[in-house]
């Protein structure tokens, strides 16, 4: 008799157990989540929108930007609260947090490169309107990079840093083989003789220092005067003839070397972000950079004198020949607080704070004025790097939505005609006809 | 009768319903995790494999397109060859490793704990970590490996820059995290009769005979098993060449896509392509290759004794 009630309780109430947990989940799962306040970051205050922000910028690029979040959280007590998180190295989660209906509310791990390809497909809120009620108009803007933000009649973001491409040099070491390091090479030929001079061999054959490795298709492609899509007809132009020369002067210095002796060569770098850059330890005697490099120089190797020059370029090719890509500030579709996600973009790229930043990482601020300010400009790599970006010769990335596969592809290009696998013809060939394929089905599905 | 029985049939029903109830009351949480995480998202990932789908906008219809993709993509190819090829080459060479290397532990020598756990460690250290510090060994200057090879006289081997020597690399490496497997065949070792093995000692039979005629019979559901579970891993390869590849802006593959497998193109195509309805593709395309060749084991798992059959 006593047992029964007890088993008949214990089941039923197991039961209810079961329902009342399933409800009280069912219940948490609808409540409005509540962020975690960051572990030494003061928990947001009620009322206050709570942005969850998502950067690329990782190590001591990453502290000077807390600092400048510091800044504006200070600014917007009661208001907004900003939390940063890096998603270095791992920019595909903001898709899937976009796609996943949970967004980050401001996210800059955005690709200038993948903005019309984000734009496009719908992953990205438009802010024209806030910018023209906040009468930001480009005037203020380098143009290019203003222009580079648009798709579609809409603007999808601002940035707050930009860069340029050069080549550094130390001259300690072009004085070592005879060369005159104020006047450094102005012509591909005249780069190639340098870049041979300097290179170094070991007893055994083994490379100890090169003069330069270059890479980089896209921009290298643009020195020599080429182009990648022709947006008028909607074509792929990777084979232009003057990448494909381009392509084929990269891949006469690992042929001349050795391709393997190169590999080998290049998996001996230490860490980038480090004391241990190849540059700095004298591996490479000339490296392509961007003006960001100063501040890497500043910080890991203060000692060391070194010179930026423009690319060097062949005939028919383009002087001063920069490219640009970079962080895009964007929302992402379905953002609940839209409204202070622009204020964190809009006071970021305000003169004083955009300046700020891209002192302290030494990046290019893109607005005119702040990239003029003698902090910056004082210094001749500086200009250098302001006058490129300003210049005739500065190319964004094409306006097309399948940017992420010619970039993948050319870069399986390169090491396939760096290793001697297929001819830069046929590689580039390759290339255009597979990206075209994509873009065409891109373009037909809209 | 039929009265009498009726009612007891009833209320032993009601019982079996109620206890049914509860028993599935207790199992609800892993069967709405399995219906909700694991059913649904792999009934999702059949349709979307019909479809163009970016995840951003909604999935578009385009029948058998993403299949005929697969034929014509060449990286797709390169992809898939690199898997047979680990499954075909690596595999075969890591179970015979493993094997052999439980066989010396399951030895009677001084110290056998304590090679056992030396075997064992790397199979707890991440496989993150571990591919970290080859990738130094595997250096083409600095590295070990390099400095080994240089004392025999020969010239340094581009273990992760030469496309030739790329895959043979990750089947060396792979050597390294065989614990589990090791464990595994150890148990069974332990599990052959020593009467038998005696039998075939009075017989005149030498080690090697004796391995052959009564180890390798005995021990054989524990090799199906793990060349089953292997396969299945095999086919999925992805984080070793992952960590050994991934470059600053997250492409991977290596030179030449040399270390490029499937499940690495897969996760290309959909999370940095945008590509959801043809990784999807590839997500089947991989399932149904991977049922292939565990349906083909089992139908040729005549070698295979199991003792219960006697």
């Amino acid at each position: 008799m006593s047992e029964q009630p007890t088993r008949q309780w214990s089941r039923r109430g197991f039961l209810q157990m079961v329902g009342m947990g399933g409800a009280a989940m069912a219940l948490a799962a609808c409540a409005v989540p509540v962020a975690p306040a960051p572990a030494g970051q003061p928990a947001a205050e009620s009322g206050q929108a709570f942005l969850n922000y998502w950067t690329g910028w990782s190590g001591f690029e990453f502290d000077e930007l807390q600092k400048l979040v510091d800044k504006f959280n200070a600014e917007h007590t009661d208001q907004i609260f900003v939390n940063m998180t890096t998603v270095f190295g791992q920019y595909e989660k903001v898709l899937t947090a976009i796609a996943g209906g949970n967004p980050p509310d401001v996210v800059s791990a955005v690709w200038l490169r993948e903005l019309v390809s984000m734009a496009a497909r719908g992953g990205l809120q438009p802010v024209t309107q806030y910018a023209e009620a906040a009468a930001i108009d480009g005037s203020e803007y380098f143009p290019q990079f203003w222009d580079a933000w648009w798709h579609n009649e809409e603007l999808w973001g601002l940035m707050v840093t930009s860069n340029s491409q050069v080549v550094a040099y130390q001259p300690a070491l072009l004085a070592e083989v005879g060369a005159d390091p104020a006047n450094p090479p102005k012509s591909s030929a005249e780069l190639d003789a340098l870049a041979q001079s300097l290179e170094k061999m070991d007893a055994d054959g083994n490379i100890e220092r090169v003069g330069l490795l270059p890479a980089g298709l896209t921009w290298w492609g643009r020195v020599f005067g080429g182009s990648f899509y022709d947006a008028a007809n909607q074509k792929i132009t990777a084979n232009d003839p003057k990448v494909v020369a381009a392509l084929e002067w990269e891949a006469s210095f690992r042929q001349r070397l050795s391709p393997e002796k190169v590999a080998a060569f290049q998996s001996g770098f230490g860490d980038y972000m480090s004391t241990q850059n190849s540059f700095f330890v004298g591996k490479e005697a000339m490296t392509q950079v961007g003006e960001w490099f100063i501040q890497f120089q500043k910080k890991f190797a203060p000692d060391l004198v070194m010179e930026f020059m423009p690319a060097p370029y062949p005939d028919g090719g383009n002087d001063n020949t920069t490219t640009f890509d970079g962080s895009v500030f964007t929302i992402p579709a379905g953002v609940q607080a839209p409204d202070a996600s622009w204020e964190f973009i809009r006071w970021l790229s305000e003169a004083e704070n955009m300046g700020e930043f891209c002192y302290n990482i030494q990046n290019v601020p893109p607005k005119l004025a702040p990239a003029s300010e003698d902090r910056f400009v004082s210094d001749p790599r500086f200009q250098l790097a302001v006058n490129l970006l300003n210049g005739p010769h500065a190319f964004g990335p094409d306006k097309m939505p399948v940017n992420s596969l010619l970039y993948s592809r050319l870069a399986e290009a390169e090491s396939a005609v760096f290793n001697g696998q297929m001819s830069a013809q046929e590689a580039l060939d390759q290339v255009a006809s597979e990206v075209q394929a994509e873009l065409d089905k891109v373009l037909q599905r809209g | 009768m039929a009265a009498a029985t009726k009612p007891h049939t009833a209320r032993w029903d009601a019982r079996k319903t109620r206890s049914l109830l509860t028993g599935l009351a207790f199992i609800s949480p892993a069967i709405v995790g399995f219906l909700l995480f694991a059913a649904w998202p792999i009934l999702q990932s059949f349709y979307y494999s019909f479809t163009d789908y970016n995840i951003f906008q909604p999935p578009y219809w385009i029948g058998l397109q993403n299949y005929q993709d697969l034929v014509s993509d060449r990286v797709y190819g390169i992809a898939l060859r690199n898997t047979l090829y680990m499954v075909l080459i690596g595999l075969p060479v890591h179970l015979l490793f493993d094997f052999l290397m439980a066989l010396l532990l399951a030895t009677r020598i001084r110290g056998l704990s304590i090679y056992r756990t030396i075997f064992y460690l790397p199979s707890i250290t991440p496989v993150v970590a571990s591919t970290i510090v080859w990738l130094w060994l595997f250096n083409g200057q600095y590295g070990v490996l390099n400095e080994i090879v240089g004392l025999f006289g020969f010239s340094k081997i581009g273990w992760l820059t030469d496309p030739a020597f790329t895959k043979p690399s990750l089947i060396f490496m792979g050597m390294w995290f065989g614990g589990n497997t090791i464990l595994i065949y150890l148990a069974g070792l332990r599990d052959v009769p020593t009467s038998l093995l005696e039998a075939a000692e009075l017989d005149g039979a030498n080690a090697l005979r004796k391995t052959w005629h009564v180890t390798l019979p005995m021990i054989s559901p524990v090799i199906f098993y793990t060349l089953i579970i292997n396969v299945i891993g095999y086919f999925q390869y992805f984080t070793e060449a992952w960590v050994l590849t991934a470059t600053r802006d997250g492409a991977a593959g290596g030179p030449l896509n040399s270390m490029l497998f499937y499940a690495m193109y897969l996760y290309q195509s959909a999370f940095q392509q945008f590509k959801m309805g043809y990784a999807s593709a590839q997500a089947w395309v991989l399932f149904a290759v991977v049922l292939l060749a565990t349906g083909l084991l089992f139908r040729f798992s005549g070698w295979v004794y199991y003792r219960s059959e006697e």
